[in-house]
């Protein structure tokens, strides 16, 4: 189950498209080892926004994108 | 000459943080009576004005607060206060999502907050509810904030008095407030969904220690320096 959870996780952190790795090396310094959920928590702890909906407008604000992590 | 360090509070009531007012417009914000929420435990705290694309309340004000323990430091009963440096550590511009520009002037005020809660974003010395600042808020010092600066700045003669004052038992208690407060100018610069104009800077929870907040204390004489003798005997040479 471990091994599975991990995998997972890798499978997330790999999939970050390259705006997911830009927004968490600007706001979290880096994107190794963490995911959009460490992202918009952080984001949620400034705004005190949602974070489902933080997640949504992070969507619109990107509109071309459609391969998201999240 | 002696000097002293002392790390601002990073635990208990006085551990430091930020506190956020949410509201209708950052005019608004300044004069609430208090805040919409905070924290103490984030590596970071933001001061300046905030606004998001989203929501009822897109208009964010914050404010840090820290506290230095003068009684429990080195600083000997009696002594004077040459002088007292306030030392930051800010952190990056950011663009996208999250826009966040270093700009602007801070005025580093006297604060009087006793815990951390939505009342302790108006814990300032002298502060109003309208009108000016100027005059009313008790002020320690400025400067101007820029991105992954450390700063060092020499705070005034009364906040020297404040950490005299309070030698044998007390605290030096810190607000920085954005200077858009100060003089009631609320522009906001950038874009983004989240614009921020102001400062980050590092707080207690900094990974780097020298990052974290610190004053420095110069001072001279006290009960230590001034004996200067030695005990032998139970006689005092």
């Amino acid at each position: 189950m471990k091994k599975f959870a991990m995998a997972c996780q890798a499978w997330i952190l790999v999939n970050m498209n390259s705006i997911e790795k830009d927004e968490c090396v600007q706001q979290l310094g880096t994107s190794d080892g963490v995911t959009m959920e460490d992202y918009f928590n952080h984001i949620n702890g400034m705004t005190q926004v949602a974070v489902s909906d933080l997640k949504n407008e992070f969507k619109k604000y990107y509109p071309d994108e459609t391969n998201w992590s999240f | 000459m002696a000097e002293e360090l002392i790390g601002a509070e990073s635990a208990g009531t006085l551990d430091d943080g930020y506190s956020i007012c949410a509201g209708t417009s950052h005019a608004n914000n300044r004069d609430a009576i208090v805040g919409t929420g905070g924290s103490t435990t984030a590596a970071f705290h933001y001061g300046g004005f905030g606004k998001i694309s989203f929501g009822a309340t897109p208009y964010f004000t914050y404010r840090p607060f820290l506290s230095f323990d003068i009684g429990a430091s080195s600083i000997p009963s009696g002594a004077t206060i040459d002088s007292v440096k306030l030392k930051l550590q800010t952190n990056v511009d950011t663009s996208g999502f999250v826009t966040f520009t270093h700009m602007g002037d801070f005025h580093i005020a006297k604060g009087t907050h006793v815990g951390f809660g939505a009342s302790t974003y108006n814990d300032i010395d002298g502060w109003v509810s309208s009108g000016t600042y100027e005059g009313n808020v008790t002020e320690y010092g400025e400067f101007t904030s820029a991105a992954s600066t450390a700063y060092d700045i020499t705070l005034n003669a009364t906040a020297i008095a404040d950490v005299e004052s309070t030698i044998d038992s007390g605290y030096l208690k810190i607000t920085l407030i954005y200077d858009g407060e100060w003089v009631e100018d609320y522009t906001l610069t950038g874009s983004g969904f989240f614009l921020f104009n102001g400062i980050n800077m590092a707080s207690t929870e900094d990974t780097t220690p020298d990052n974290r907040p610190h004053i420095v204390v110069t001072y001279t004489g006290g009960a230590a320096e001034a004996s200067g003798n030695s005990i032998i005997f139970g006689t005092n040479f």
